[in-house]
């Protein structure tokens, strides 16, 4: 009997002791990270049967168990993926609008703004030097800047990339850990206890690793967890699948796990935040922003290469680009323009090339057409330099030299030919017949024109062989046909193409120049009116003024309504068609005309005329090139001609060298005129006009790339508010299951301290009761 | 599930109060000494949006501002220049006035033409005047010295050498304004009237149409007087007639007079002589010979025969029957045509061609006129400034009409300048909107976050303090 007291006695000292021991244990790791409350589970022990009675017999601590809730912490790992993914994102992307300077600061904004501000203050000074290196410099700091964000950001892009690397060897670590821990317990637990603080520390370790990663955990029977990246097993129950990142050129992560031959694609934690900055976030910035940088190449250029600087045209002009050999036969000049591989496309278009004579600033304006389909960049080549005053050739490096002859100069302005009847078929001195439509006509093969000179009756004949096909010859043909011809020559008649048309007519002026059509089989085909022809002492003197500001590039002709002289006979006008024939102007130059007014033909552009005869039956016209863009194909910015930046993105931008160099260089004037400043008005119509690949302007689409960046960091970071939120509930919950609160350690301290107390002194009482017997023996 | 609170989610929440509540008063800080409501565009990004169309906005504004800021001294310099030439007009104005008091004396006119000359100079430097290196009139080609003496078919002439083309900013997107003119608008403005000549020879301009820039001098030469003459009296070879075409002479015994046309009747000298100057109403005179004069009376008609000359080299004789006669200087190239049928005396007319020459040209005409006074004769003297006053007068309303557009240009731009600043200002305005602090507004966030820090402190110490343990003794 006296046993069983003590026995009841020792079980509840122990008991409390243990309990004791338990709170101590959950006291002094109030603080410890991932550490589960113990609790001490306390049991009656088995009750012995004695004296026919069961008597209870004392207390027995079955087990330590923790408090937690396995659900909740599988949760917990699952959001903290989320949560950390979304905060390293928020990290790298912050110090991405950090460098960007907006809004309000010195960004490209600002900087673009203000070198719009310094070409709007050269047009107002065009010839001011310091005006032109300001404009220069407000162009080079655009450059400087891209490339500023561009090498920041390609910085930031390296970092992630390393700091992805980082994140690996910091996910190995703890997969290597949990590893050892996934043995301990196993081990532990094979003897049937549980492994309460092992299991915590492997807990812990495993919502570390999620906040690296997101991770599948599965737990087997034996208590060891098996960890799984998107599908594949990083912690195994034996060995763990080391994870390697491979970095790429441009922002490319690969990430693998150890055997496995498919990367991963992680989904959640940090890893996943830093892959996506480094591969999504930063290309899509830098693409913009080479879009950005690549438009403006082409839109300023696309101005500036039909722009004329402060000393006017060219002698020698080099392009910045080389013309690849596509097909890599060693010639780059046989390939056509359309695949020639050029940064920057041609397109189907015209380009007017102005040549210049140095001493008269007498002006020629030659058209080309460009078609990309059908010119390769040796026949560009060979139509530039089939321009009598220029040589064009690719030098060593393939890029396109084009050289004028000495006392020429030449540029690809869109000037107004003050003085549009240089060879005088209108009104002029000489004795001329012109073709009263255009060519192409269709001459019979060998088709025959006689005419008599000044000195001799002469037949010419028009033979297939000199022409391309005789059933539509071009204008320049006839003439070269009639140039070449000994008669002609004999008789000082000369043929000049006027537009479209041939201009048969006397070498000298005044009234003893003449000349007479007699006859021929080509006579009907050309036009021409048999009769005699006869030049005038008094030229007609035409004078073009003004800036053309039609939408597109025309070809005026001049041709006056019937025969007679201006200023003097009544009801006497000047029809102007354009090249579709269609009528622009009807000028009144009779008898209510005096002679040398200006009258407005067009969209800015007047003509004048002396007094003098002209005739509609002689076929008196002259034209004249409008042009609003000088070069339609863009085929100067495809050479890189004459550009102001260089480059095709934001890393290789630049403004041109030579230009910064010499900032007369800089394209000021569309004319040449030297006080002219067309090409930067121009230039100034870009800053609020839209850019097809922009979607808008170059200020629009910046903002709008500004706002997008805005707008995504500030959705991250309420994304990850709410992430926060729901980690920190989760966390709170856990903690309510799982945390320790001293007060109430502290109270059961007190209760089983009490308790110890009373055991303490039952077994006084039983040693007692037990001393008292001893006494009677 | 009622939550079980525990050390750390009371250590935590205290630790989460203090520092939400630090970083917002920070943020309200930041605010506050930035006055910016967004400093980054996640502050807010539909508002850096909009801040950043509004700037851009200001960025275009500004640019035009640039333009016309830059392009105002300029303007304004080229019309005070213009008001300088506008008075040296002026001054020109009355010299000549006085040149044409045809009572002057050869020293007079000279003093005259002295100082008409140095007007002249004065005005060319105008006309030739710089902003820093460019020219102020010479249109876009700023870089050409507009106004150059030039040898022009053997006169020396002022040529305009600049263009016709004004230099023009752009205030808009699709506004230029027009900031210069041209030198040719402002002191060679073409005025194309037609061919004007002298009034001395009854010679008026033909149908064609003419060819020629300044003046030219037409010849007139007789080239001999013919008719049936009787009693003696012979055509004397002593006097140079000048009679072109034909007049009726009568000599009357009775009066002893002798008349042509319908001028004078001019006694015939007794003794007679052999050197009798005939005049008609139109000046043109003709020198007979009365020395054999056996004293009777009789009537015929005198003829006189004429060529015409634009050179004085090449001469074509007229028939006085046409109506459209082309003549051709040779050593200038210049064309006119003429209508003879008026013509009645031998002359030099001055032939002034359409299109006004510029006003130096017109001054160093007047000088020129002045100069040659005496040998010319005063009437033609007069009638020759004259003519020349009319041009100087067209000229100087042409510069007075230019420098009205340049003053206008100035004040358009200076309005254009006003309203672009306002509207900058008030999209600088709006963008403030946007993007800065409201202070008031911060100042109290500022506060209210500091309350809020303080009371999260004050109940987080209080909390933290509490704890069973202090109890237990």
């Amino acid at each position: 009997m006296g046993s069983l007291g003590s026995e009841i006695g020792l079980r509840a000292l122990l008991a409390s002791r243990t309990a004791l021991e338990t709170i101590g244990h959950n006291v002094s790791n109030a603080n410890t990270d991932g550490y589960s409350r113990q609790r001490i589970d306390l049991g009656t022990a088995r009750p012995q049967n004695l004296r026919g009675l069961q008597l209870g017999a004392g207390v027995r601590a079955d087990s330590v168990t923790r408090t937690v809730d396995e659900l909740l912490n599988g949760r917990l790992v699952k959001q903290t993926g989320s949560l950390y993914r979304l905060d390293a994102q928020l990290t790298e992307m912050t110090s991405v609008e950090a460098l960007l300077d907006e809004p309000g600061g010195e960004g490209l904004g600002a900087l673009l703004d203000d070198m719009f501000s310094a070409f709007s203050a050269l047009s107002a000074n065009t010839e001011d030097i310091v005006y032109r290196t300001g404009a220069v410099q407000g162009a080079i700091s655009i450059t400087n800047r891209l490339h500023q964000v561009v090498d920041e950001v390609d910085q930031l892009q390296r970092d992630a990339q390393a700091k992805a690397g980082f994140l690996a060897s910091d996910i190995n670590i703890k997969a290597e850990r949990i590893l050892k821990l996934n043995q301990e317990v196993s081990k532990v637990e094979a003897t049937g206890v549980p492994a309460n603080d092992l299991r915590d520390q492997r807990d812990q370790a495993i919502r570390e690793l999620a906040q690296l990663v997101d991770v599948t955990v599965r737990e087997d029977s034996s208590g060891i967890v098996r960890i799984q990246v998107d599908g594949q097993l990083l912690v195994g129950a034996q060995s763990i699948h080391e994870m390697t990142v491979e970095a790429g050129d441009r922002g490319e992560l690969t990430m693998r796990l150890d055997g496995a031959s498919r990367p991963i694609q992680p989904k959640g934690g940090e890893l996943a935040g830093v892959a996506a900055f480094a591969q999504g976030f930063v290309n899509d910035l830098r693409s913009e922003l080479d879009n950005y940088a690549r438009s403006l190449v082409l839109e300023f250029n696309r101005v500036h290469s039909t722009g004329v600087g402060l000393s006017g045209g060219f002698k020698s002009l080099s392009g910045e680009s080389s013309v690849p050999d596509v097909d890599g036969d060693g010639d780059r000049r046989d390939s056509l323009l359309a695949n020639a591989g050029f940064e920057f496309p041609v397109e189907a278009g015209e380009l007017f090339v102005t040549i210049v004579d140095d001493a008269s600033g007498d002006l020629r304006q030659v058209k080309l057409t460009v078609d990309p389909s059908r010119d390769s960049v040796g026949t560009f080549l060979d139509k530039l330099d089939a321009i009598p005053e220029l040589s064009a050739s690719l030098d060593g490096f393939g890029r396109v030299s084009v050289v004028s002859e000495s006392g020429k100069t030449f540029h690809f302005g869109r000037p107004l030919d003050s003085r549009p009847d240089e060879s005088g078929t209108f009104g002029g001195g000489h004795a001329s017949a012109t073709m009263p439509f255009n060519a192409p006509v269709s001459l019979p093969p060998g088709g025959t024109l006689q005419l008599q000179g000044a000195t001799s009756a002469f037949t010419l004949t028009f033979n297939a062989s000199s022409f391309e096909n005789i059933a539509a010859a071009s204008a320049e043909e006839i003439a070269q046909v009639i140039n070449g011809d000994p008669g002609a020559i004999a008789n000082s008649l000369r043929a000049v193409v006027v537009g479209d048309r041939v201009a048969l007519q006397t070498g000298g002026t005044g009234s003893s120049e003449t000349f007479s059509v007699l006859g021929g089989t080509a006579l009907g085909a050309l036009g021409w009116s048999a009769g005699s022809y006869v030049g005038q002492d008094v030229a007609v003197n035409v004078e073009l003024s003004g800036e053309y500001s039609g939408s597109v590039n025309n070809q005026w002709t001049f041709e006056p309504s019937g025969d007679g002289v201006i200023g003097t006979t009544p009801g006497l006008s000047i029809l102007v068609r354009d090249s579709s024939g269609a009528l622009v102007s009807t000028l009144e130059v009779g008898d209510t005309y005096s002679s040398g007014t200006p009258l407005l033909v067009a969209d800015g552009v007047s003509v004048s005329f002396s007094g003098g005869a002209v005739s509609a039956t002689e076929g008196d016209v002259f034209t004249t090139n409008v042009i609003r863009d000088s070069d339609t194909s863009d085929i100067l910015v495809a050479l890189g001609l004459n550009g102001l930046f260089q480059g095709t993105d934001a890393t290789t931008i630049g403004v041109r060298e030579a230009i910064q160099r010499d900032p007369s260089l800089l394209a000021a004037s569309a004319t040449g005129a030297v006080g002219d400043s067309g090409a930067l008005r121009d230039v100034l119509r870009l800053q609020s006009s839209d850019v097809d690949a922009l979607g808008g302007s170059f200020g629009e689409f910046y903002s709008t790339l500004i706002g997008g960046i805005g707008f995504e960091i500030s959705s991250t970071r309420s994304a990850a508010e709410v992430e926060t939120f729901l980690v920190q509930s989760l966390e709170e919950r856990r903690q309510s299951i799982a945390g320790v609160n001293v007060d109430e350690e502290l109270v059961n301290m007190v209760s089983y301290e009490q308790a110890y107390n009373a055991a303490a002194q039952f077994l006084q009482v039983i040693n007692q009761m037990e001393d008292e017997v001893l006494r009677l023996v | 599930m009622q939550l079980r609170p525990t050390q750390s989610t009371i250590y935590d929440l205290v630790r989460r109060g203090l520092s939400s509540n630090t970083s917002k008063l920070v943020r309200a800080q930041e605010q506050t000494s930035s006055g910016r409501r967004i400093l980054r565009p996640s502050d807010d990004a539909a508002g850096t949006s909009v801040a950043m169309s509004l700037r851009r906005q200001i960025g275009n504004l500004d640019s035009f501002v640039s333009a016309t800021s830059n392009v105002r001294p300029q303007v304004d310099q080229a019309a005070a220049r213009l008001e300088e030439a506008s008075g040296l007009m002026t001054e020109a104005r009355e010299l000549i006035i006085q040149g044409m008091n045809g009572s002057l004396g050869a020293d007079d006119r000279e003093q005259i033409a002295a100082q008409i000359e140095l007007v002249y100079g004065r005005l060319l430097d105008v006309a030739n005047s710089q902003s820093g290196d460019r020219y102020l009139f010479s249109g876009t080609a700023t870089n050409t010295r507009p106004f150059e003496v030039q040898n022009v078919g053997g006169e020396q002439r002022v040529v305009y050498q600049g263009n016709k083309d004004a230099q023009r900013v752009l205030i808009g997107r699709e506004t230029s304004l027009l900031v210069s003119a041209s030198g040719e608008e402002l002191f060679a403005s073409y005025d194309y009237t037609e061919t004007r000549y002298g009034s001395l020879s009854g010679i008026a301009g033909g149908t064609g149409g003419d060819s020629g820039y300044g003046y030219e001098s037409l010849h007139i030469r007789q080239d001999g007087t013919s008719g049936a003459l009787q009693a003696g009296v012979a055509f004397s070879a002593l006097g140079t007639d000048t009679v072109v075409g034909d007049r009726a002479l009568v000599v009357d015994a009775a009066t002893r007079s002798v008349q042509l046309g319908g001028g004078a009747a001019f006694p015939i000298p007794n003794p007679t002589t052999s050197n009798v100057r005939v005049v008609d109403e139109n000046g043109a005179a003709v020198h007979f010979d009365f020395s054999a004069w056996d004293g009777s009376s009789f009537t015929t008609t005198v003829t006189g025969a004429a060529s015409l000359s634009l050179d004085g080299a090449n001469y074509t004789a007229v028939t006085l029957a046409e109506t459209n006669l082309q003549l051709v200087a040779s050593d200038s190239g210049n064309v006119i045509h003429v209508d003879t049928t008026g013509l009645v005396r031998a002359a030099r007319e001055q032939v002034t061609f359409g299109g006004t020459p510029n006003v130096f040209d017109t001054l160093q005409g007047i000088v020129d006129d002045l100069r040659a006074g005496d040998s010319t004769g005063r009437p033609e003297m007069v009638s020759r400034i004259g003519g020349r006053l009319r041009e100087f007068d067209r000229s100087q309303s042409d510069l007075l009409l230019g420098l009205g557009k340049l003053g206008a240009t100035s004040k358009r731009i200076q309005t254009s300048e006003e309203r672009l600043q306002n509207l900058s200002v008030e999209l600088r305005g709006l963008v403030s909107n946007v993007e800065d602090a409201d202070f008031s507004e911060t100042a109290l966030d500022l506060t209210r976050a500091e309350q809020t820090l303080q009371l999260a402190q004050a109940t987080g110490a209080r909390i933290i303090q509490q704890s069973f343990l202090n109890f237990l003794r």
